[in-house]
């Protein structure tokens, strides 16, 4: 993992409206116990990560955004990888940041998302 | 590999003007209505959908019509997430329609300056403050 990889983060279907993506879809979950789970776009391409969450992981994703590394640290957000779960999966840590401010945070990784644009989408796909 | 951008959001069309809104508050709150618990790939509590409906109503009664309006999502708690994305503003307004109070966050991306307010969402008067807030951002972002 460098300050470039693309760190690809799926992207729930009721966190978009209009193509436009929640900040809701930017930060951890509260069972995530503060770390945001991506997968490592130095292993794995975003349509291969799409198709692995929707039909292995059996969830549900609108498309994938991505945030680099360097990104991720610039807001204190560390990224690491945390290959248990598969050997792709790598978490951004929101641990080390008061959970008040995690608002923020995912406001800043959202804009730097959509900045970026999808990485892919499968209604774009084809 | 297929990249689209994300879509920037457009000017609000006011509604009398006849144009579909594609961010209209009501037809959202109709698809948010459809949602039930476990949402969030079996988590995420379901909104009641009396409450959104308030939501809707709320909005029709005191947002002016050519402000632009804000995208609507669920939260896992089953409250309503509104955000603008004026940039460099990034503006939200976390909805507890049960009690119907709401946590106003307005984020400068470029700057990191931020402003944060409770709204007692039965009080005209704070939705006159949402509203000047969201005219004046806007304003800023033009």
């Amino acid at each position: 993992m460098t300050g470039a990889t693309l760190l690809l983060r799926q992207i729930h279907p009721n966190f978009v409206q209009e193509g436009f993506a929640s900040s809701a879809a930017f930060r951890p979950n509260e069972s995530d116990q503060g770390l945001m789970s991506v997968y490592d776009g130095d292993l794995i391409a975003a349509e291969a990560a799409w198709t692995h969450y929707t039909s292995v992981s059996n969830k549900k994703s609108a498309g994938v955004a991505a945030l680099t590394f360097d990104e991720c640290a610039a807001e204190s957000l560390p990224a690491r990888s945390d290959p248990a779960p598969f050997p792709e999966h790598a978490v951004i840590d929101f641990t080390g940041v008061e959970e008040k401010h995690w608002r923020s945070k995912s406001k800043k990784l959202q804009a730097k998302a959509l900045t970026r644009g999808w990485r892919y989408q499968p209604s774009a796909a084809g | 590999m297929h990249v689209e951008p994300f879509l920037k959001p457009g000017p609000t069309r006011p509604r009398f003007d006849g144009g579909i809104d594609p961010l209209d508050v009501r037809a959202r709150v109709e698809v948010l209505k459809l949602l039930r618990n476990g949402w969030l790939d079996g988590k995420g509590l379901a909104p009641a959908s009396a409450t959104l409906d308030w939501i809707a109503t709320a909005f029709e009664e005191n947002y002016p019509d050519d402000l632009r309006r804000p995208y609507l999502f669920p939260t896992p708690a089953g409250r309503v997430l509104a955000e603008w994305s004026l940039s460099p503003w990034s503006l939200s307004l976390e909805i507890d329609p049960a009690i119907k109070r709401g946590s106003w966050h307005a984020l400068n991306i470029d700057t990191d300056g931020e402003a944060e307010k409770e709204l007692d969402l039965a009080d005209a008067d704070d939705w006159a403050w949402l509203a000047d807030q969201v005219r004046s951002l806007s304003g800023a972002s033009e």
